[in-house]
């Protein structure tokens, strides 16, 4: 089958190799070879083949990478930064962490490759602050690449000097987001900031910022190796390339897996993940981490994962996080769970996000406990389509798509829920 | 109210730490989370003289690390004891079983969640998701994921653990 | 402004009214200029961006994403709807998720009758809360923080305040800590606030979250008329409104009227509170003569016979002036007491801070307690005198012939500044002295004459940056106190007879002041509401 065929092709290619997070390993295999060769190319053509490759941002929105580069100023005369966004915090992602333990030295290079790109001299590693094993992982690897002259000044005999710093966050979700990372790698709280202006012009103190994230910045040593056309047969037209996805929930063999995109979802959950556990029957999947409407068994049986066909079916591919909910699960439980998640996350600042997240996490507690009334179901549309583009950041859409998302495909589930409620 | 403590102070050497922190970014209050990072290991939690402190070192209104402080989850402002167990509630782990999870160890250390024991050896918390969905549900001890498939039965071994061999690092119970 | 390089500016349709606006403007502010009221909270003129209340969203170019007009430049050509059904219901669904978790307990709320929440709710006509009461976060209620009582569970969390002590005060004392619906406004220690200028945060909170104590049930707000007028507390001059109580005539609070070039929409709280002495028990209300220590009532017929007397001899008479007077009070005294004879001339001023143009603190206050030091200066050369400073006084009092000091307008409970004038003369002069308050030192006077406050006379003042200003009258006068001009014009006549002209400041200013300062006439008008800078001094 086609599909398994290019299964861990590119990111996770390497991944089983034995101590691959030491740089020597690395090496071994070819690693850092993609960064040389970047070194020896000027950066507008490293620009023009990550565009040619079509690689879109691995972060969520999916943003064109080498589009985003293009936007940055060179002649502010004010430094230029890089950062890497590795707060993955998506509920249903875990893609990151993978390559944070076990590929350290990817990340690395891939921000070789994007700080030589857009003319950034200092760099840092945003990690959430949960992942202190990762962080050990990283800072070591890291420390390796300021010995081997990877890092520091006069990078590989070129004259570029880079430096990068590791930063812990310490526990919110929202500095996932690329200005509330901005924001607290400053020191502040972890708040999105007004755009305009935009990072690429002003972010972190002010000065042009790329914001990347660990898988996107991973990908760069591949296509810088093969070439950006090479990595555009991969995939579909619009969703170039392979991606990894996080399968979890109910299934046999959760964990990551690399996939072309364009693959049938049912490959990812069937024939990797090994199916239902138990045999169970499947009522829902959520395609891309917690913020994205679910599909219902009719849609997976069809769709495959690649952003055009989730926009069909009205979700999105986000972070990669798919994950499996049975039969015998309580949709209304899943998604006051994912309410509770959004209302203990938003940062505050929107009053839209601020309040109507907590009110959708109320009215969807009241539902699930049994003491919902008539008016809920119209006042959680009502809420939600209140929060929708109406706030700083994406974090109120994140909230109230899923509740719309549930609402439309699975409305039985949650009128039922008020009837059993009447018949009492 | 009125705190009562020792005068709060880093040894010469970490002081030392916070300068490399410090110089490493464009700006001493950028250094912000690495220090308060380095405050919480150090005093274990981050009281109104620890944060004063950090504030002065970083030159920072006191304010503004007051603020930051209660922002992020991971900065504790009470004592939360030696072992702070933290378990995921988020949609994964709670369809893979995270509620009993909790329960066996809101059995086993005799307070709810959010409490902490009389001994300061425990507290319980449930927390975000912590990016392991594939080993759902997931428990984390202090800084460490806990990584062996968790179940109830495993969580009441894991705290007899930690209370029995008392001194001894995490790592060594949960290798 | 006439200055300004030219600017091209750009064409904007808003509600299909169209603007020409400098290309540096947001939708908001040309919004503004052309009429049109957009909902707001967090936005502040005077403040930095935050864009957080999200009540300003409008549609932009029929973009399927509302904009929020604060934060979105103006583009040339761009057609803005501020109130299409589409931008309304998001100002609609903003609104009523600002009321979810709000106490809306109006009937004992301080903010009531200028509360934003209260006037944009019944604009919308949001009758009916789908929330329950049960329901709601709680957080603490009504707790001291000095001078401002906090009220979290009343707070939007618009961020106006902690801008405030941030960008303003630079002091970070108000925070908000904790996220999402957890968020409160708290000062960080839980203490008092710790700056100068805590009365603005109740200005500037648009809910009932920040009230000042000082104002807090004293009157609902509604009853209160106001009068635009100038602070007379520092050389800085900020423009203020003065509410009365139009029944009482009771002056209630003193705000700060927003001039860009002067005080931005900032008072400090001395200017804001300090008004209280023009009722306080150490004001004089009517003219005492003081003799073996002894305080015997008196009346203005008595004093000024006395004076009228004194001025047969007029080479042993000092006339001292405080540069709290207005310009028009200083010339009239001046003009006046010249055609009697008098020779001698003191500038009443705070001497060691008389130079300094700029404020002490980096934000409003001026060390120089006196409003109108620079007023005084510009006009030396029209009244053409000579003014001794106090080392000139001395020497005046060591030739050994002056026999009476009188000094004019001096204010407040507190004028230690010029003190030492008073300290310059010795035992055998004796001193009157016009003021509006009863202070230690002064026990060493003949006469106590009751001084109009600036809150009881009009005129004008030039205050440290060199703004022609105009102070209005919003209350009447105290008890038997009275202006410069109605001593001066009492003097003259030796007697307490007829009443001194009605606005006889304005024809002084008129025909004596404007051209000269302005090089212009009929600018009294015009000196409302923001002053005229003059050009400076040569």
């Amino acid at each position: 089958m086609p599909a398994l065929a290019k299964e861990k092709q590119i990111l996770l290619r390497h991944i089983d190799t034995p101590n691959l997070s030491q740089i020597s390993v690395y090496e071994e295999v070819g690693g850092y070879q993609a960064a040389k060769k970047a070194y020896g190319m000027e950066p507008a053509n490293i620009i023009e083949d990550v565009k040619a490759s079509g690689l879109r941002g691995r972060g969520g929105a999916g943003f064109p990478t080498g589009m985003k580069w293009g936007f940055v100023p060179q002649n502010t005369g004010k430094p230029i930064y890089l950062l890497c966004n590795a707060d993955e915090s998506e509920p249903g992602c875990f893609k990151d962490r993978v390559i944070i333990e076990k590929n350290p030295h990817a990340i690395i290079e891939g921000i070789l490759i994007a700080a030589r790109a857009i003319n950034s001299h200092k760099s840092y590693i945003y990690i959430r602050g949960e992942y202190a094993k990762g962080a050990r992982i990283l800072q070591m690897a890291i420390d390796e690449a300021y010995q081997r002259g990877f890092l520091g000044k006069n990078i590989l005999g070129t004259g570029f000097d880079l430096d990068l710093v590791l930063h812990r966050g310490a526990g919110a979700y929202i500095c996932g987001e690329e200005t509330g990372l901005i924001s607290s790698l400053e020191g502040k709280k972890g708040q999105p900031k007004l755009k305009p202006p935009f990072p690429a012009v002003s972010g972190y103190l002010g000065c042009p910022t790329v914001v990347n994230n660990v898988e996107t910045l991973s990908t760069l040593p591949w296509i810088l190796a093969h070439g950006g056309k090479t990595y555009a047969t991969y995939g579909t037209e619009k969703s170039a390339g392979t991606r990894l996805f996080c399968l979890s929930g109910w299934v046999n063999k959760p964990g990551v897996y690399e996939l072309e995109l364009g693959t049938p979802l049912r490959v990812l959950i069937d024939e990797l993940g090994g199916g239902l556990k138990d045999g169970a029957t499947l009522k829902a999947v959520i395609p891309g981490g917690s913020s994205t409407p679910p599909l219902t068994p009719a849609e997976v049986a069809e769709a495959t994962l690649d952003f055009e066909c989730m926009a069909k079916y009205g979700s999105f591919l986000g972070a990669g996080g798919v994950i499996v909910i049975p039969e015998h699960v309580s949709l209304l439980k899943i998604l006051e769970t994912i309410s509770e998640f959004y209302w203990d996350e938003s940062c505050g600042q929107c009053t839209p996000c601020r309040e109507g997240t907590g009110w959708l996490f109320r009215i969807l507690k009241h539902l699930h406990e049994g003491r919902g009334t008539s008016t809920d179901i119209e006042d959680l549309k009502k809420t939600a389509g209140n929060m929708m583009g109406t706030t700083i950041c994406a974090l109120a859409d994140a909230a109230a798509m899923p509740v719309l998302g549930f609402l439309k495909k699975f409305p039985d589930e949650f009128y039922a829920a008020l009837r059993e409620r009447e018949g009492q | 109210m009125t705190e009562v403590s020792s005068p709060v102070h880093f040894s010469e050497q970490m002081l030392e730490t916070v300068d490399r922190l410090i110089a490493k970014y464009e700006k001493p209050e950028c250094a912000l989370l690495p220090i308060l990072h380095l405050a919480q290991d150090q005093f274990g939690h981050l009281s109104p003289p620890v944060l004063n402190y950090v504030a002065s070192l970083l030159k920072m209104p006191p304010g503004k690390v007051f603020d930051v402080v209660s922002f992020y989850t991971m900065f504790k402002t009470r004592d939360m004891g030696k072992w702070c167990l933290q378990i995921c509630h988020n949609v994964t782990c709670t369809m893979m079983g995270a509620e009993r999870l909790v329960h066996a160890a809101v059995e086993s250390l005799g307070v709810g969640v959010n409490g902490v024991t009389e001994d300061k050896q425990f507290s319980l918390v449930t927390v975000e998701c912590l990016g392991s969905c594939d080993k759902a549900p997931v428990m984390q001890v202090n800084n460490e994921f806990v990584e062996r498939a968790l179940d109830a039965e495993k969580v009441k071994n894991l705290i007899k653990d930690l209370r029995e061999k008392g001194q001894t690092t995490f790592e060594e119970v949960t290798r | 402004m006439s200055t300004d390089v030219a600017v091209k500016k750009v064409s904007v349709t808003i509600d299909d009214k169209k603007v020409e606006v400098t290309p540096d403007k947001t939708v908001f502010q040309a919004a503004v200029e052309a009429g049109i009221f957009v909902p707001h909270y967090c936005y502040h003129p005077d403040l930095s961006i935050a864009g957080v209340c999200r009540m300003c969203l409008v549609e932009v170019d029929n973009a399927p994403k509302l904009q929020i007009s604060c934060n979105t430049p103006v583009r040339d050509g761009m057609v803005v709807r501020t109130s299409s059904d589409k931008a309304r219901q998001a100002q609609k669904g903003s609104l009523e998720l600002h009321l979810i978790n709000h106490p809306v307990d109006c009937p004992i709320c301080d903010k009531a009758g200028e509360c934003k929440l209260q006037d944009f709710y019944r604009e919308f006509g949001l009758y009916k809360s789908r929330v329950e009461l049960e329901d709601k976060v709680h957080k603490p209620k009504a707790k001291d923080i000095g001078t401002i009582v906090l009220d979290a569970e009343r707070c939007i969390l618009c961020t106006r305040c902690t801008r405030f002590t941030h960008e303003v005060t630079h002091t970070d004392e108000l925070v908000i800590v904790n996220r999402g619906n957890r968020s409160e406004l708290k000062t960080y220690d839980d203490g008092p606030l710790r700056n100068d200028y805590t009365g603005n945060l109740a200005d500037i909170c648009p809910v009932g979250a920040l009230t000042a104590r000082d104002f807090r049930f004293q009157q609902r707000v509604w009853f209160l008329e106001k009068k635009n007028s100038v602070c007379t507390m520092c050389a800085r001059g900020c423009n203020t409104t003065v509410s009365v109580n139009p029944k009482t005539k009771k002056l209630y609070r003193v705000e700060p009227r927003r001039n860009p070039e002067v005080n931005k929409s900032w008072i400090c709280d001395t200017g804001r509170w300090r008004y209280h002495y023009v009722y306080g028990e150490s004001r004089l209300r009517t003219p005492e003569k003081i003799s073996d220590g002894r305080v015997l009532e008196s009346t203005w017929h008595q004093a000024f016979g006395e004076m009228k007397r004194a001025l047969e001899d007029p080479s042993g008479i000092v006339i001292g002036l405080s540069t709290q007077l207005t310009n028009e009070e200083i010339l009239e005294l001046v003009l006046s007491f010249k055609e009697s004879g008098v020779k001698h001339f003191v500038r009443i001023v705070d001497e060691q801070v008389i130079e300094e143009r700029s404020p002490w603190d980096g934000v409003l206050k001026h060390r120089d307690h006196t409003p109108n030091a620079e007023g005084f200066a510009r006009m030396f050369s029209m009244m053409n005198t000579k003014f001794l400073d106090c080392a000139g006084l001395a020497a005046l009092v060591g030739e050994g012939n002056l026999r009476h000091a009188w000094f004019f307008g001096l204010e407040g409970e507190d004028v230690s500044w010029a003190s030492r004038f008073v300290e310059a003369l010795p035992e055998g002069v004796s001193l009157t002295l016009h003021a509006t308050s009863r202070l230690p030192i002064w026990e060493r006077a003949q006469w106590l004459l009751p001084a109009a406050s600036a809150f009881e006379k009009s005129g004008t003042m030039v205050n440290a940056l060199g703004r022609l200003q105009r102070l209005q009258a919003a209350i009447p006068r105290v008890s038997l106190a009275r202006d410069g001009h109605a001593v001066a014009f009492g003097v003259q006549r030796g007697a307490d007879r007829d009443a001194a002209p009605e606005a006889r400041h304005v024809d002084l200013f008129e025909k004596l002041i404007a051209a000269p300062l302005l090089g212009r006439e009929q600018v009294w008008k015009k000196l409302d509401p923001m002053g005229v800078a003059l050009k400076e001094r040569s």
